[in-house]
């Protein structure tokens, strides 16, 4: 979207308060008129806010809605209110329905929210039986009802180990795509520009979470990867049963370095981004899983890089020119 | 011109008094052409037929109003439903179809977009304090006004407004753009 300054943003926001009054009378529509002419800057501030506003709706049918769980809170017993036209399987998760002026109210499903510091690695033991170990610095979101397993990798990676129950399947959200287990075990890395699934053990199906269309299908030692924007990809890989990071090292095997450095920068905290002279540059090896700082070091010593620490991330630059 | 006998007659005769204010608002929030603004204004008529006449509306001009911004709403999410029904389609017959390339479609990088946006809308709420998440949640989820919002938490009014303002910068700040 186009640009807007603070002093446009907060404007808009003072009007996105005052439009909320249901007896906000003419002279004040009047106003609000006057101000979005103003100037074109305001019109995109306001923009900003109410895509915001709109952004907590699902963005398309309630079939989709199932895909994002919205409450992270543990609400106190609630009763849920039915949505009249979603199919009683969107209702799983916290789903918002859209009507006319207002929105129609829906008590979440208790979700359960995990999220593991930047040095640790939680063993999750689920109510069916399900394991999941979740690595560091990643949130994970469980929602289980009576007719469906549910969990979102909100983001970072997870080992799942899914005990069998045939009249519930265990589904996991990433980013837009759904992973559902038809087998036991499977490892699934969720970052903003990319998913990966690699199965050690049974057949998981993995696909767009709006159709009923699973796409893909994975046996053992498939890895699934899609990059945003892109289509995935299936490989074999080594069918190793517990993943390198559970060993407490990173393998890689000529990955692109911006993939390295967006796993770096889930166990630093701080964006990792490169700079000049990384351009196509790939990297071979293995990373012991430590702190970040040091993590950092020894890539710039392998690869000769320098890294800049700033207040918005590292930034890696090729040294030497 | 059946619609028209169907609209009751103030609110008729506000919406032609008005009609022009109204473009203006549809042109100054949308940046549209006057042909869109006309457009827009058709909905607008049509909408008025559907819902015909609330008892005691006391403000038409403010009614009118707050119709024309739903409508603008609505449009908002018609698009972005639009956009989100098309990347589904293409992601989900990608697998069948290995030739087409993915790669070119900002459409479909849009919509996977919105639906990160959500996550990360989600998770930045999380990140508020306890209290202006409820007001928040109180007001969007559970569609209440802030009026009724002060009353369920024992607040005033203002301090609705001004946990819905930090709540909507620091949302703004992080996802918005």
């Amino acid at each position: 979207m186009a640009p807007y300054s603070k002093d446009a943003r907060d404007q808009a926001i003072g009007w996105f308060n005052r439009l909320q009054d249901p007896k906000l009378d003419e002279a004040g529509w009047q106003g609000f008129t006057v101000w979005l002419e103003a100037a074109p800057e305001h019109r995109y501030a306001y923009d900003a806010v109410e895509a915001v506003w709109l952004g907590f709706e699902p963005p398309s049918s309630s079939a989709s809605a199932e895909v994002i769980s919205l409450d992270s809170r543990r609400a106190k017993p609630a009763p849920m209110f039915r949505m009249p036209q979603a199919a009683a399987a969107a209702l799983a998760l916290a789903v918002l329905g859209v009507g006319g002026a207002g929105f129609l109210v829906t008590r979440p499903a208790p979700v359960e929210t995990y999220r593991t510091a930047a040095a640790e690695v939680r063993t999750i033991d689920l109510k069916d039986g399900s394991r999941v170990v979740l690595d560091r610095a990643s949130t994970l979101k469980v929602a289980f009802t009576r007719k469906h397993r549910r969990v979102e990798l909100v983001s970072g990676e997870a080992n799942f180990a899914v005990a069998h129950d045939a009249s519930r399947p265990f589904v996991v959200m990433a980013g837009d795509q759904k992973i559902q287990d038809i087998g036991t075990e499977f490892d699934v890395l969720s970052q903003a520009q990319r998913l990966r699934v690699t199965v050690s053990h049974g057949m998981v199906a993995v696909g767009d979470a709006t159709g009923g269309d699973p796409g893909y299908q994975l046996a053992a030692g498939d890895q699934f990867e899609q990059r945003r924007g892109q289509r995935g990809v299936v490989r074999r890989v080594e069918a190793a049963t517990v993943p390198a990071w559970r060993n407490g090292v990173l393998v890689y095997q000529d990955a692109p370095l911006s993939d390295v450095a967006a796993d770096l920068g889930r166990y630093l905290a701080t964006p990792v981004k490169l700079g000049p002279g990384t351009e196509g540059m790939s990297f071979s090896g293995v990373l012991r899983i430590s702190d970040g700082v040091s993590m950092i070091d020894r890539l710039e010593a392998f690869l000769s890089l320098h890294a800049e620490r700033g207040p918005d991330g590292v930034v890696l630059t090729k040294t030497g020119g | 011109m059946s619609l028209a006998r169907s609209i009751p007659s103030p609110l008729l005769a506000a919406y032609f008094e008005r009609r022009p204010a109204l473009k203006r608002f549809f042109q100054a929030r949308f940046g549209a052409s006057p042909a869109e603004a006309d457009d827009l204004l058709q909905d607008l008529y049509l909408k008025l037929a559907e819902t015909g006449e609330a008892a005691g509306i006391a403000d038409h001009g403010a009614y009118l109003y707050r119709l024309a911004h739903n409508l603008t709403l609505d449009r908002i999410r018609a698009s972005r439903r639009a956009l989100a029904r098309d990347s589904a389609w293409r992601i989900s017959n990608h697998s069948l179809a290995r030739q087409e390339d993915l790669a070119d479609l900002p459409d479909a990088e849009e919509a996977a977009a919105s639906k990160q946006r959500l996550t990360r809308l989600v998770t930045a709420l999380d990140t508020l304090p306890p209290q202006t998440q409820r007001v928040f949640r109180m007001h969007k989820f559970d569609g209440l006004s802030y009026a009724e919002t002060a009353d369920r938490l024992g607040i005033s009014k203002s301090a609705v407004e001004k946990h819905m303002t930090t709540a909507l910068k620091r949302l703004v700040q992080q996802v918005g753009e």
